[in-house]
C-alpha cells in the first residue's frame, strides 16, 4: 500500500517579532493507509506542531510535506481538511451549541449534502462508534467525556477523509474510556482503511500503534517501525 | 446563517437581551435624531417669519414744573414737563459690534396739505360744525372780566367755519389770573380754542338753577401770537410775541398792525388740518409699529421694497379709506405737498383714527407770514393697507389717512417747518436686529451705550419658541449621545461574546476545512441579522415616538398673539407648525448601528481568523 503522506526533511521555524523558535527539524517519515501511528515525546517537543502541518492548518518552512504525492503548499488546504483529513482533539471541541447529531452533520453540511442524507448518515457514524441514539438530541455539555471523543471522532468520520489526525485524544479520558477511544481508533484504521495519526503522551496508546515515532526537540526518530 | 442563528437561539437570554438592547439604542438614536432635525428644521423653516425690533426712547433728565393759572379752581395748576440736556440721536445708537438688519432711526411725519383731497376727518363728518378752534372777533354779551365763564358773540369768522359767525358761546381768559375787562360795546378779536375746560363760574350756577341740569358744553380759551416753529435742538423760534398778549381790541387800522396781520395770516390756515394727511417716512416698513403688531397690513398691492427704500423712490403705501374716499386705485398717483414736520410724535397722536385732529398753532414763521408748502411730489400707491381698529387706543395707532413713504424720497428731511420735535420715542424710534440676538445685542449695549435710552424689544415669541426647541434640541442630543455609547458599548461587549469568545468554535470550522470567508460569514451572519433586526425595530420605534413628541407645543403654537408674522398677514399671530420628519434618522440610525456592528464584528473576526486554529485549541486542551 502507498504512502498518502511523506514528509521530506520537514522544518519548522515560529517567527515572532522579536524572536524565532525552531520547532520541528528535518522531520522525515511517511504514512500509509490501514495504519496506526503514535507520535510520542514531552510538551513542546513539537508534536502538535507536526500534526498541524499534517492537518495542512500551516505549511512548513522548511523541506517538503507531500499529500497523496503532491506538495502540501501546492493543494487547497482547506478542501483537504473538508474532504481528506480531520482532527480530534483532547479537549473534543465539539460544537458546544449544536446537538450531538447536529455536530456530526456539519462536515456534509459544508460539502453540501443534503440535511436529511446527512442526517441518516450521521446517525450511522453514530452508531459506528457505539452512541446510543438516546444522545443524539443531546448537548454536549450533557455526555460524558468518552461520549464527546466518539462524537468527536463520529464527527471526524463524517468528513469522508481518510486520514484521522489526533491530539491526546485520550488525554481527559478515564481509563475505561481510554481503551474504548484506543480501539475504535485502531479498529477504523484496520477495518475501515484509515490513516491514524495519534499525538500521545500516553503509553498504552503507544502500545497499541502500529508504527511508534519519538519526538525530541523537534527531531522524530522511529521507535517501533 | 442557519447554523449560525440556530446556535445564537440556543442562548436565548443572552441573544434576547441582545436584541432588547439593540432595539434601546435605536429608538434612543432615532428619537434623538428625529427631535434635533424637527426642532432645527421647525427654526430654519420659521427664521424668515420672525422678526426683532427694538423700539427707542429717551428717558428724561428731569421734571420741570410750571405752575400756570386755573380760572375754574382760582389757583394755579402744576404742569411738570419733561426735560432733556440734549436729544439722542439713532446715530448715538451704532456702536461697536452692533449688528442691525434696518439701522435705528427716528421718524418725523410730515402734514401733506392737498385740498383736492378728501380726508377721513371730513369723510365721518361732512357737514358738522367745526367749533373747536377759530380766529374770530367778539364781543361779550355784557361787560365782563373772564376770570369765569362768559358769553360772547362771535361776530366774525378770520379763520376757521364760517358758520360760527353770530354764535353765542362761552369764553374765559382761562389761564390768565388778572385778565382784563371786556366791555359790550366793543369788539375785540383772538385765537379761540377749546382749551379743555367746561364752562364754570356764575354762568354755570345759573344755568343750573334754570334748567335743573348740568351742562358740559366747553368753553373757549384765547391762544397766543407766537410762531409755532421749533428748532431741532428743542428749542422754539419764538419764545412769545408782544408779551404773551393774546386779546386784542379791533380798532381801526388794527389789521395794519404786527397783531393784526398775524391774525389774518394765521386764518389763512386755520382751515388747513382739514386738508391735510399726514407722510410718514421709514427705511423698512417693520419697522412702523402698526405693520409690526399686525395693526396694519397690506391687503392690496405689496410692500416697498428695500431698493425703492434705499434709492429714496417715490413710492408709498396708502390706506384704504383715503384711497376709497378720494377714488384712487393701486399705481395711482398722490399727491404731496409737505406743509410742516412733526419729529415729537407719530401720526396717530395727531391725525386720530376716529376722524378728529389735534392739528398745531401758530402756523406763521417769525416774520409772521403763513407757512408755505416746502415740498411738492407725487408718489406711486404701491400697496394699500387696511388698519383694524381694536376700540383700545395705542401709542403706536397710525395716523388717519397716513401715507408710508421711504424716507430717503424726502428731501427736506431735516425738518423743515418744524412745528413739533422731541426725543426719540417707542412710537418714532426703532431699529431690526436678527433674530436672536438680543442677548449679544444688550451686552454691546451695557459697554456702550448709554442709560439714557431705553430699549424695548418685540420678537413675536422668538426668544421664547427658540429658547424651547433648544432646549429640545438639547435633550435630543443627550439622548443622540446616549443612543451612540450605547451603541458602540453594546457592540464591544456582544461582539466579544458572539465572536471573539467563539474563537474556538472559529478554530473548530477552520480545522473541519471551512475557508476563511465562510468563517466569517457564518460568525457574522446571524450577529448582523439580529444586529439589523433590533436597529430596525428600534429605528421604527423611535420615529413612532418621535411622532408623538413635539418641540413645541402639540405639534402647532401660536407665538405672541399681539405681535404678527409680517405685513401681509392678517392674524396676529405667528402659526407654528412643526416640521415632521422621522424616515431619513430611522434609516441613518438603522444604518450607523448595522454599519458599526459589522465593523466591529468583522474587527473581532479578523483577530479570531489571524489566530493559529491547532495553537488556539492546543492552548484549550493545555487549559483543561
Amino acid at each position: 500500500m502507498g504512502n498518502i503522506i511523506e514528509a521530506e526533511k520537514v522544518g519548522y521555524l515560529y517567527q515572532s517579532k522579536y524572536q524565532k523558535t525552531r520547532a520541528l527539524t528535518e522531520v522525515s517519515c511517511s504514512f500509509e493507509q490501514s495504519k496506526v501511528y503514535a507520535i510520542t515525546g514531552k510538551s513542546g517537543s513539537g508534536k502538535s506542531t507536526f500534526l498541524s502541518l499534517l492537518a495542512g492548518l500551516d505549511v512548513p518552512t522548511e523541506g517538503k510535506l507531500y499529500i497523496d504525492g503532491r506538495d502540501i503548499r501546492e493543494i487547497d488546504r482547506d478542501n483537504y481538511r473538508m474532504n481528506r483529513a480531520s482532527v480530534i482533539y483532547q479537549a473534543f471541541h465539539l460544537f458546544p451549541l449544536l446537538t450531538v447529531l447536529e455536530n456530526v452533520m456539519f462536515p456534509m453540511q459544508l460539502q453540501h449534502v443534503s440535511k436529511k442524507e446527512a442526517k441518516a448518515r450521521a446517525g450511522e457514524f453514530l452508531g459506528k462508534v457505539g452512541l446510543p441514539e438516546t444522545l443524539y438530541g443531546k448537548m454536549p455539555n450533557m455526555i460524558s467525556g468518552g461520549e464527546q471523543q466518539r462524537v468527536a471522532i463520529a464527527r471526524a468520520m463524517a468528513s469522508g477523509g481518510q486520514i484521522l489526525l489526533a491530539d491526546e485524544p485520550t488525554g481527559n479520558l478515564d481509563s475505561q474510556n481510554e481503551k474504548v477511544i484506543v480501539e475504535l481508533l485502531c479498529k477504523l484504521a484496520h477495518e475501515e482503511n484509515y490513516a491514524v495519526i495519534v499525538v500521545t503522551h500516553n503509553e498504552k496508546v503507544a502500545e497499541a500503534a502500529d508504527v511508534v515515532y519519538g519526538m525530541l526537540d523537534g527531531v522524530l526518530e522511529v521507535v517501533r517501525g | 446563517m442557519r447554523n449560525s442563528l440556530k446556535q445564537m437561539m440556543r442562548t436565548p437570554v443572552r441573544t434576547v437581551f441582545f436584541l432588547v438592547l439593540v432595539v434601546f439604542a435605536a429608538l434612543l438614536m432615532t428619537l434623538g435624531t428625529c427631535v434635533w432635525l424637527k426642532g432645527y428644521k421647525t427654526m430654519a423653516q420659521y427664521e424668515d417669519r420672525f422678526m426683532t425690533i427694538g423700539t427707542v426712547r429717551q428717558i428724561p433728565d428731569s421734571f420741570e414744573q410750571t405752575l400756570l393759572w386755573n380760572a375754574e379752581t382760582k389757583d394755579y395748576d402744576v404742569i411738570k414737563k419733561a426735560q432733556y440736556s440734549v436729544y439722542y440721536t439713532p446715530e448715538d445708537m451704532l456702536f461697536p459690534g452692533a449688528e442691525y438688519i434696518a439701522g435705528p432711526e427716528q421718524r418725523a411725519f410730515y402734514s401733506s396739505y392737498e385740498p383736492e383731497y378728501l380726508m377721513l376727518c371730513k369723510s365721518l363728518n361732512p357737514s358738522m360744525i367745526s367749533k373747536g378752534s377759530l380766529i374770530a372777533e367778539f364781543s361779550p354779551m355784557e361787560d365782563c372780566v373772564p376770570d369765569e365763564s362768559v358769553q360772547i358773540k362771535i361776530t366774525k369768522v378770520i379763520g376757521g367755519d364760517e358758520r360760527m359767525e353770530g354764535v353765542v358761546d362761552y369764553f374765559c381768559d382761562h389761564r390768565n389770573p388778572d385778565p382784563a375787562p371786556l366791555y359790550k360795546d366793543k369788539t375785540y378779536v383772538a385765537i379761540l380754542q377749546h382749551g379743555g375746560s367746561y364752562i364754570h363760574g356764575s354762568v354755570y350756577d345759573e344755568l343750573m338753577k334754570s334748567k335743573n341740569e348740568v351742562y358740559i358744553g366747553l368753553e373757549y380759551w384765547p391762544d397766543s401770537l407766537e410762531s409755532g416753529l421749533w428748532m431741532p435742538d428743542g428749542s422754539r423760534l419764538e419764545e412769545s410775541f408782544q408779551d404773551g398778549e393774546q386779546i386784542f381790541e379791533v380798532t381801526e387800522g388794527f389789521y395794519e398792525t404786527d397783531a393784526g396781520r398775524r391774525l389774518l395770516n394765521m386764518g389763512q390756515l386755520e382751515t388747513v388740518w382739514q386738508y391735510s394727511q399726514p407722510v410718514t417716512g421709514t427705511n423698512r416698513t417693520c419697522l412702523w409699529m402698526p405693520f409690526y403688531n399686525g395693526q396694519a397690513y397690506i391687503c392690496e398691492g405689496r410692500d416697498i421694497s428695500e431698493e425703492e427704500y434705499a434709492a429714496g423712490s417715490k413710492v408709498c403705501l396708502a390706506s384704504e379709506t383715503f384711497m376709497e374716499n378720494n377714488g384712487l386705485s393701486l399705481g395711482d398717483q398722490v399727491k404731496v405737498q409737505l406743509l410742516c414736520t412733526d419729529s415729537r410724535v407719530n401720526a396717530g397722536r395727531k391725525f386720530w383714527l376716529d376722524g378728529s385732529v389735534s392739528f398745531y398753532r401758530g402756523l406763521i414763521d417769525t416774520a409772521g407770514e403763513a407757512l408755505q408748502v416746502f415740498e411738492t411730489s407725487e408718489y406711486e400707491v404701491v400697496g394699500i393697507y387696511d388698519v383694524t381698529i381694536s376700540g383700545t387706543e395705542s401709542i403706536f395707532d397710525p395716523g388717519a389717512d397716513e401715507l408710508i413713504v421711504p424716507m430717503e424720497s424726502i428731501q427736506a428731511r431735516d425738518g423743515k417747518n418744524l412745528l413739533a420735535c422731541g426725543p426719540m420715542t417707542d412710537a418714532t424710534s426703532s431699529f431690526q436686529i436678527p433674530n436672536g440676538s438680543i442677548d449679544t445685542f444688550l451686552k454691546g449695549w451695557a459697554e456702550y451705550g448709554t442709560d439714557k435710552l431705553g430699549i424695548t424689544f418685540y420678537d413675536m415669541g422668538y426668544s421664547q419658541l427658540k429658547a424651547g426647541i433648544d432646549n429640545m434640541k438639547t435633550i435630543s442630543l443627550y439622548l443622540l449621545a446616549a443612543g451612540v455609547i450605547l451603541t458602540v458599548l453594546l457592540l464591544l461587549f456582544f461582539s466579544h461574546l458572539f465572536i471573539a469568545k467563539q474563537a474556538q468554535r472559529t478554530a473548530i470550522e477552520r480545522s473541519l476545512g471551512m475557508r476563511k470567508a465562510k468563517c466569517r460569514w457564518s460568525m457574522l451572519s446571524g450577529f448582523t441579522l439580529l444586529v439589523l433586526a433590533g436597529a430596525v425595530i428600534g429605528s421604527l420605534a423611535g420615529a413612532k415616538i418621535s411622532g408623538d413628541v413635539s418641540v413645541v407645543n402639540d405639534g402647532q403654537s401660536y407665538y405672541e398673539t399681539t405681535y404678527t408674522v409680517g405685513i401681509t398677514n392678517t392674524r396676529n399671530e405667528v402659526a407654528v407648525e412643526e416640521a415632521a420628519d422621522t424616515g431619513l434618522p430611522a434609516v441613518w440610525s438603522t444604518l450607523f448601528i448595522v454599519t458599526t456592528g459589522v465593523g466591529i464584528a468583522w474587527v473581532k473576526m479578523n483577530g479570531s481568523l489571524r489566530r493559529e486554529p491547532m495553537q488556539l485549541l492546543s492552548e484549550r486542551q493545555e487549559e483543561n
